[in-house]
C-alpha cells in the first residue's frame, strides 16, 4: 500500500439519542493509502456518511483518532481544522449543499478561491464544469438545475480545489446511467492522478469500479478489500 | 474569495432581501432618528430661550421700585450718571408697573381677572428693551403715534387661554375701556407666574402693554416711573453684572427717591429662571424615552438582523465545509449588516426631521416663544447612528460566531430539522388538536424554543416600548383625574374668589360676597406660602409647599382625606408624608408666615400630622382654620370658596362679584384642574407624537419576524403545495403560527412595557418631577391596542407575504436542498 492518506484507529461515534445512545460507528480501524479509489458500501444506517464526515474533519470521534494527509484531525484546534478543510479535502455532499445565490460557475469558483487559488480561479471552474459535462450550464442557479445536474456542479466544486483527499457522498444517487457513468470516469481520473477518492453509496454495482471496497454494517466494518470480482471498467458498469 | 466575487453575491443577498433590509434599516431609522429628536428638546429650547430674549431684548439689569412708589419720568435714568462708568450701561428705559384688574368679558363668557398695565417707551421705534414680539396674525405693535391714547397690547398666553382675538376692547380697573390692537409676548411672561408663585398662571393673571404715557393715564400716574431696565455693555460677565448690581444698588438708595429700589438680574426674574431651570429637568424625562425606544428598536434590530443571517447558517456550514476562513465567513453577512447600517443611519435622518416635524407644533403651542428653533442636531444623532451602525454588524458577526463555534455537519443540519428537538415532547403530552395538520403551527413554535423566544423578544421589545409609553399617558390621565376628584370634590361648580390682601371673615367684604344673590355659600380660605420638613432635619431637607386654612367644617370643600383627621394638625398629601417620613400622628416642621406687628415674618412651628389627603401633588397642605392663631390671622381670610346660589351659574357668580371692593378674581375651580392639565399636556402631547413611531416601530419588527420565518420555511411551504395544499390553507397554518408568536410576545411586552413603565415613575419622574405623585395606571386600552397590535398584527403580518407565496417557484424550491 502506498503512504497512507487516512488512518482511523478505533473510532466510535455515538450520538445521544432521547435517554439512550445510538451507535453510528463503532471501534472502526482502518488505512487508506494516497491515490486510491475506495468505495464504502452498506445500507442506510450503517454509518457510510458519518465515515466520511469524519475524514472530512466535518464532524469529530467520540474517541479514536483520525489522520488525513498527515493531519491529527482528533483534538485539533479549530483555526487547524479550518486549514485542513480547505487545503486538504474536497467534499461532495449527498444533498449537493449548493449555494442558492450563486450560478453554477460561482459555486464552484468560490470553493477555488477558498482553497486559496484566486488567480485564474474562475477559468478553472469553468474547466471544473466542463470536465462534468455543464459548461452550457455555467450561469445557471441552482434552482434552475436538475438534481442530476447540481450533483454534478458539486463534483465539479470538489475536482476544481485539486484537494488531495476528495470525499464524495452518494455522488451518482440522482444521475442516470450515463452521467453516473461519466461522473465516476472523472473521479478515477482524479485517482489515477494521485488524488485519494473516498465514495460512499448502497449501489454495490458502483463498488466494482475501485481499487478497494469497504462494507459497513451497523458502525463496524464488516469486510475490506479489493472488489471480489476484480476491478472493472467504468465502461463495464450496470445500473 | 475575491473581493469581486463577495460584492457580487452581497448584492444579490441585497436584491432577494430588500424588503427585509429596508425594514430593518427603518425599524433602526425609527430608533435612531426618534431618539435624537427626543435628545434634542434641551438644545432646543436652550437657543430658542436664548433667540426669544434677544429678540425681544430681555433686560440685564432691572431697577424695580416697591410696590406704591413712584419717581418723576427721567429721574431713574439720571441716576444711572451716578455710575463709575455710566458706558457700562449700553441702553436704559424707564417703565410704568401697575397693578390693575382686567375685564375681557365677551358675549356668553366673563372673563376678569387681576392684572398689570405695564407702560413703555415708544419713543424712537421703541421699546428697546424687554419689547413685545408679535406673531404675525396677531395684530399690530405700539408705536409713538399710540402713546397717550388708551391703545394697548394684551399679553398672548392670557389671550391664547382665553381664545381672544387679536383686538378688541378690554376694561380696566377703575372702569376704563382700553382697546388692544394686537397680542404680543413680552420677555417677562414668556412663562406667567403669580407674585405668590403659582406657574401657568395664564388663566388668572392678565397684562396689558401701552404707551408710558397711555400707562401712566390709564393708571393716574401721569409723569411717573416706578421701573427700569437696563442693558449692560457686549461682553460683560456674570460677575461684571454683579458689581454693576451692587453698584446701582448703593445709588438708588442714595439717590433719595425714596423708592425702595430693588436691582435684579435676569435670574431673579421667573419666567427667566424657570425656562431655563426646567430644561435640564424635562431633558432627563426624554432621556430615558429616547433611551428606551432606541433600546427597543436595537434589541427589535439585533433580534431580526440575526435571524435573517441565522437564516443563512447552512449555507456557513457549507463554506465552512469548504474550508473558508472565519473572516470569509463573517465577510458576507457582515456586508448585508453593513447596507442595514447604511440604511438605517441614512433613513434615521429622514425620521428624525419627521418626529421634529411632529414634536415642534407640541412644543410651540406649550411653550410658545416668540423664536422656535427646533434644527436637526448632527451631535444627538451620532450618538444614535454610531448605535444604529454597531448594532446590524454585532448582529450579523454573533450568528456567523455561534456557526463557526459548531461542528460543520452541525451548522449544515439546520436545527428546525430535527423534529425531537426543542420542547416538541410537550406536545406528545397536549390531547388538542388532534390532527397532525392542526398540530404543525403549535409544533413548529415548540419544536423551536430559541426562535421562537427570539421572535417574541423582537416583538415584545417594540410592545413593551408602546407600553410603556401609552402607560406613561394613562398614569398622567389618571393622575389628573385623582387630582380632579380632589380638587372638585362634591361640588365641581365651586369658584375661588381672590381678596386683595387679608380680610376679616366676619367682616364686611366678606358678607358682601356672602350677600349676591348669585352666592350660596362661602367659606373663607387663607393661602400662605410656606415650606416642610421632618422634625430633627435641617430646613434644607424641606420642600416648599402652599398652606391652605380651610374650614374643614364647611360643606363648602374639605381636602379629600385619606386617613386621619382634618383638625389637630396639618394634612398633608401622600407624597409629601412619604418623603417627609411622616405619617399620622407625627410631628413635622412647617414654615410659615406668622403676623409681625403690620407684616408677616417666618417661622418655625412642630405641627402635628392630622391626616393625609389624596392630591397627587406634594405642596398641597391643608390646616384646620382653628390652627389660624399660628399664624397670627385668627379669623382672616385672603381667598372664598363660593358655591353659586342654585339654579345659578358661573357666569352671574362672575359678574356679581367682579365689581365687589377688594375682589381681584373670580374663578370656577375647575379652571385650575384645566391648568394642571395644561401643564401636564406638554408631555403628553410629546408622547403622542412618539406613540405614531412606535407603532410604525411594532408593526416593522412583526412584519420583518413573519417575513423572515417564511424564508426560513420556504421549502416546507413548496412541500405542502406539492402535496396540493391551498395557498389559504398555508397561510392559514402560518398565520395560526403567528398568532402563537404573537401571544407570546405580547405576554412579554406588556409584562416588560408594565416593569419599565413602574420604574420611570417611581424612579425617573420621582427626580425629574418631584412635586408630584403620579399614579402607574396600565388603561385597558393601552393594553387592548398592545394585543391587537402584538397579537393580531403578528397574526396577519403572513399575508403580507400572500403574494410572494402565490409565485412561489415551487419545483425549484424542491429543487434547492438548503
Amino acid at each position: 500500500m502506498a503512504t497512507a492518506a487516512v488512518v482511523m484507529q478505533h473510532v466510535c461515534r455515538r450520538y445521544l439519542v432521547g435517554a439512550g445512545e445510538v451507535y453510528a460507528l463503532r471501534d472502526v480501524s482502518l488505512e487508506i493509502g494516497a491515490g486510491e479509489f475506495v468505495v464504502v458500501l452498506g445500507p442506510s444506517g450503517s454509518g457510510k456518511t458519518t465515515l466520511l464526515n469524519l475524514i472530512g474533519a466535518l464532524d469529530t470521534p467520540t474517541s479514536g483518532t483520525v489522520v488525513v494527509g498527515g493531519h491529527e484531525l482528533t483534538g485539533a484546534k479549530r483555526a487547524d481544522l479550518f486549514r485542513f478543510r480547505r487545503e486538504a479535502v474536497a467534499f461532495v455532499f449527498q444533498t449537493f449543499n449548493l449555494f442558492p445565490t450563486l450560478t453554477a460557475v460561482e459555486n464552484v469558483q468560490c470553493a477555488v478561491e477558498i482553497a486559496g487559488h484566486r488567480r485564474g480561479a474562475r477559468a478553472t471552474a469553468l474547466a471544473a464544469l466542463a470536465q462534468v459535462g455543464l459548461a452550457e450550464r455555467a450561469l445557471h442557479y441552482p434552482s434552475e438545475l436538475s438534481g442530476g445536474e447540481q450533483q454534478r456542479v458539486a463534483i465539479a466544486r470538489a475536482l476544481a480545489t485539486d484537494n488531495p483527499v476528495l470525499v464524495a457522498d452518494e455522488p451518482t444517487g440522482d444521475l442516470d446511467y450515463h452521467t453516473g457513468v461519466q461522473v465516476l470516469g472523472v473521479l478515477r481520473e482524479q485517482a489515477a492522478a494521485g488524488h485519494t477518492v473516498i465514495v460512499v453509496t448502497h449501489n454495490r454495482e458502483i463498488s466494482r469500479v475501485a481499487d478497494r471496497v469497504i462494507e459497513l454494517g451497523s458502525g463496524q466494518v464488516l469486510s475490506d478489500g479489493p472488489p471480489a470480482d476484480g476491478r472493472a471498467d467504468v465502461a463495464a458498469l450496470k445500473w | 474569495m475575491s473581493p469581486m466575487l463577495l460584492l457580487r453575491w452581497s448584492l444579490r443577498d441585497l436584491r432577494r432581501k430588500w424588503v427585509q433590509v429596508a425594514a430593518i434599516a427603518l425599524v433602526i431609522a425609527v430608533g435612531t432618528g426618534l431618539s435624537s429628536a427626543l435628545s434634542s428638546t434641551a438644545v432646543w429650547r436652550r437657543e430658542s430661550n436664548d433667540a426669544s430674549f434677544a429678540a425681544t431684548g430681555m433686560y440685564d439689569l432691572r431697577v424695580r421700585a416697591t410696590e406704591g412708589a413712584f419717581a418723576a419720568e427721567g429721574s431713574l435714568l439720571a441716576v444711572l450718571q451716578g455710575l463709575d462708568d455710566p458706558s457700562v450701561v449700553l441702553a436704559a428705559e424707564e417703565r410704568l408697573v401697575v397693578e390693575t384688574q382686567v375685564d375681557a368679558s365677551r358675549p356668553g363668557e366673563t372673563i376678569r381677572v387681576p392684572g398689570r398695565i405695564i407702560g413703555l417707551d415708544l419713543a424712537d421705534g421703541g421699546p428697546h428693551l424687554t419689547s413685545v414680539a408679535i406673531a404675525d396674525g396677531d395684530g399690530r405693535r405700539l408705536t409713538s403715534a399710540d402713546d397717550g391714547d388708551a391703545t394697548v397690547l394684551l399679553e398672548r398666553n392670557f389671550a391664547d387661554f382665553y381664545d381672544l382675538p387679536p383686538a378688541g376692547t378690554l376694561r380696566l380697573a377703575g372702569g376704563l375701556e382700553a382697546a388692544y390692537v394686537g397680542t404680543g409676548m413680552a420677555p417677562e411672561y414668556f412663562f406667567v407666574t403669580t407674585d405668590d408663585g403659582g406657574f401657568f398662571a395664564q388663566a388668572n393673571f392678565a397684562v396689558v402693554f401701552a404707551g408710558l404715557q397711555s400707562a401712566q393715564a390709564l393708571a393716574g400716574h401721569e409723569g411717573e416711573v416706578n421701573d427700569l431696565v437696563l442693558a449692560l455693555r457686549p461682553g460683560f460677565t456674570e460677575a461684571d453684572a454683579t458689581a454693576v448690581q451692587a453698584e446701582l444698588g448703593t445709588l438708588f438708595e442714595e439717590s433719595g427717591l425714596g423708592l425702595g429700589a430693588t436691582v435684579m438680574t435676569r435670574d431673579d426674574e421667573d419666567a427667566y429662571r424657570i425656562l431655563y431651570d426646567d430644561i435640564e429637568g424635562d431633558q432627563k424625562f426624554w432621556d430615558v424615552f429616547s433611551l428606551l425606544i432606541l433600546a427597543g428598536a436595537a434589541f427589535g434590530a439585533f433580534n431580526l438582523a440575526s435571524r435573517m443571517v441565522e437564516a443563512q447558517r447552512r449555507e456557513i456550514g457549507i463554506a465552512m465545509a469548504l474550508g473558508a476562513s472565519r473572516l470569509q465567513l463573517a465577510v458576507r453577512p457582515m456586508l448585508v449588516g453593513l447596507e442595514i447600517a447604511i440604511a438605517g443611519v441614512l433613513l434615521g435622518v429622514g425620521v428624525g426631521m419627521l418626529a421634529i416635524a411632529g414634536l415642534r407644533p407640541t412644543y410651540t403651542t406649550m411653550l410658545p416663544l416668540p423664536v422656535w428653533i427646533t434644527r436637526f442636531q448632527p451631535g444627538m444623532f451620532v450618538g444614535g447612528a454610531v448605535v444604529g451602525c454597531v448594532i446590524p454588524l454585532l448582529a450579523t458577526a454573533w450568528p456567523v460566531w455561534r456557526a463557526v463555534r459548531v461542528r460543520p455537519i452541525d451548522a449544515i443540519t439546520t436545527v428546525h430539522h430535527n423534529p425531537r428537538s426543542g420542547l416538541s415532547r410537550l406536545l406528545r403530552r397536549l390531547p388538542w388538536p388532534r390532527s397532525a395538520f392542526r398540530r404543525m403551527p403549535l409544533g413548529n413554535v415548540l419544536r423551536t424554543p430559541r426562535r421562537t423566544l427570539l421572535t417574541a423578544l423582537g416583538t415584545g421589545a417594540a410592545i413593551a416600548t408602546l407600553v410603556a409609553t401609552l402607560g406613561m399617558i394613562d398614569s398622567f390621565m389618571a393622575t389628573l383625574d385623582r387630582n380632579d376628584a380632589h380638587v372638585l370634590g362634591e361640588h365641581p361648580g365651586r369658584m375661588v374668589v381672590g381678596l386683595d390682601g387679608f380680610v376679616g371673615e366676619a367682616g364686611p367684604e366678606v358678607a358682601a360676597v356672602a350677600a349676591a344673590e348669585s352666592v350660596g355659600e362661602v367659606s373663607p380660605v387663607l393661602v400662605v406660602g410656606g415650606s416642610i420638613r421632618a422634625a430633627g432635619s435641617s430646613p434644607e431637607a424641606g420642600f416648599d409647599v402652599l398652606i391652605e386654612a380651610v374650614d374643614t367644617s364647611s360643606d363648602v370643600w374639605t381636602p379629600l382625606l385619606l386617613r386621619g383627621e382634618a383638625t389637630g394638625g396639618v394634612v398633608l398629601s401622600s407624597l409629601a408624608a412619604d418623603d417627609l417620613g411622616a405619617d399620622v400622628g407625627d410631628d413635622v416642621v412647617l414654615t410659615h408666615p406668622a403676623r409681625d406687628g403690620l407684616g408677616f415674618t417666618m417661622v418655625d412651628s412642630t405641627v402635628l400630622v392630622a391626616g393625609v389627603h389624596g392630591s397627587p401633588f406634594r405642596f398641597n397642605v391643608y390646616v384646620d382654620r382653628t390652627l389660624l392663631p399660628l399664624f397670627g390671622a385668627e379669623g382672616l381670610a385672603n381667598q372664598l370658596s363660593v358655591l353659586p346660589a342654585a339654579g345659578g351659574g358661573e357666569d352671574e357668580v362672575e359678574a356679581e362679584l367682579f365689581g365687589l371692593d377688594r375682589v381681584t378674581s373670580v374663578q370656577p375651580v375647575a379652571t385650575a384642574s384645566t391648568l394642571v392639565r395644561d401643564t401636564l399636556d406638554q408631555f403628553t402631547a410629546v408622547l403622542r407624537v412618539m406613540e405614531g413611531f412606535i407603532l410604525l416601530l411594532a408593526l416593522l419588527i412583526a412584519y420583518n419576524a413573519t417575513s423572515i420565518n417564511a424564508d426560513e420555511r420556504a421549502r416546507e411551504r413548496a412541500t405542502l403545495f406539492a402535496f396540493g395544499l391551498p395557498v389559504r390553507r398555508v397561510m392559514w397554518l402560518e398565520m395560526a403560527e403567528g398568532l402563537l408568536l404573537g401571544v407570546v410576545g405580547t405576554a412579554f411586552g406588556v409584562a416588560a412595557g408594565a416593569v419599565v413603565l413602574r420604574w420611570l415613575t417611581t424612579s425617573v419622574l420621582a427626580s425629574t418631577m418631584p412635586d408630584m405623585a403620579l399614579d402607574v395606571v396600565l388603561s385597558g386600552t393601552t393594553v387592548a391596542t398592545a394585543v391587537v397590535l402584538g397579537v393580531v398584527a403578528v397574526a396577519v403580518a403572513p399575508l403580507l407575504t400572500l403574494r410572494k407565496l402565490r409565485r412561489m417557484d415551487v419545483p425549484g424550491t424542491l429543487r434547492v436542498v438548503e
